[in-house]
């Protein structure tokens, strides 16, 4: 369903890069690490991505 | 004598006032569908095997000889084509088949006079900024989707697209899953 660009939700060149390709309209937020275990075992990675994702 | 060539003067720029806003009104919806079926294309997944190539003046050549009259004929023509970027030529794209519109238009009035008096039709200056503005508006219809291949990123980009809009998935794939946001799930 549409194209797939692929980058991280941390990677915020690669996604000002996305977002001046498409100039969206709109931006629906979806990206998460949700996977209990590994947030107790890197739990950096989760406070990054859950809680200061751009 | 006077009166008379005023008269009919005064009744011809009438007529063709008339004429001109037929015009502009068929203009601007072949315009929208333009505009719609740019920003849906923009919005899928095709590669560019050429990108120092002049997809505009391609295009334009590709066009006027196919004589496109539908959209599902657009969509073919620029399709075969394959433009990615295809944003970029829209200008291009849009100049084209304002020409192409308009001639078809213009034998569809058939009125010799208002097509010798060529001051009397709006200006294609006009009809390009016209047709810009709403193209911008089509292209609103983008919507950017993070973690679009996840469970809830790619059923909200059906539902994007359901509801008419153009999804565009931005993911890292980081943990695997197999929903694929693309390829028609």
């Amino acid at each position: 369903m549409g194209a797939t660009e692929i980058g991280d939700i941390l990677d915020l060149l690669r996604l000002r890069e996305v977002v001046r390709a498409y100039r969206p309209a709109a931006i629906m937020h979806f990206a998460s690490s949700a996977l209990v275990g590994e947030s107790m075992v890197n739990p950096a990675l989760y406070y990054r991505t859950v809680l200061s994702a751009r | 004598l006077r009166l008379i060539e005023r008269k009919v003067a005064r009744h011809e720029n009438d007529l063709a006032r008339a004429t001109a806003a037929a015009y502009r009104e068929a203009l601007g919806r072949a315009a929208r569908e333009l505009c719609y079926w740019t920003a849906r294309l923009a919005s899928a997944e095709v590669a560019d095997p050429d990108p120092e190539a002049d997809h505009g003046a391609k295009l334009t050549a590709l066009l006027r000889k196919a004589a496109v009259r539908t959209k599902e004929e657009l969509w073919s023509t620029i399709g075969r084509l394959q433009l990615s970027p295809l944003l970029r030529y829209f200008s291009d794209i849009f100049k084209t088949i304002m020409v192409v519109v308009r001639r078809k238009d213009a034998s569809q009035i058939n009125r010799k006079e208002l097509l010798a008096n060529k001051r009397s039709f709006p200006s294609y200056v006009g009809f390009l900024a016209e047709g810009k503005a709403t193209a911008r508006r089509a292209l609103m219809a983008i919507v950017l989707v993070t973690g679009g291949a996840g469970y809830i990123g790619s059923h909200t980009c059906k539902a994007v697209a359901q509801a008419g809009f153009g999804p565009i998935t931005y993911d890292n794939l980081s943990t695997g899953n197999s929903w694929g946001s693309d390829g028609g799930h």
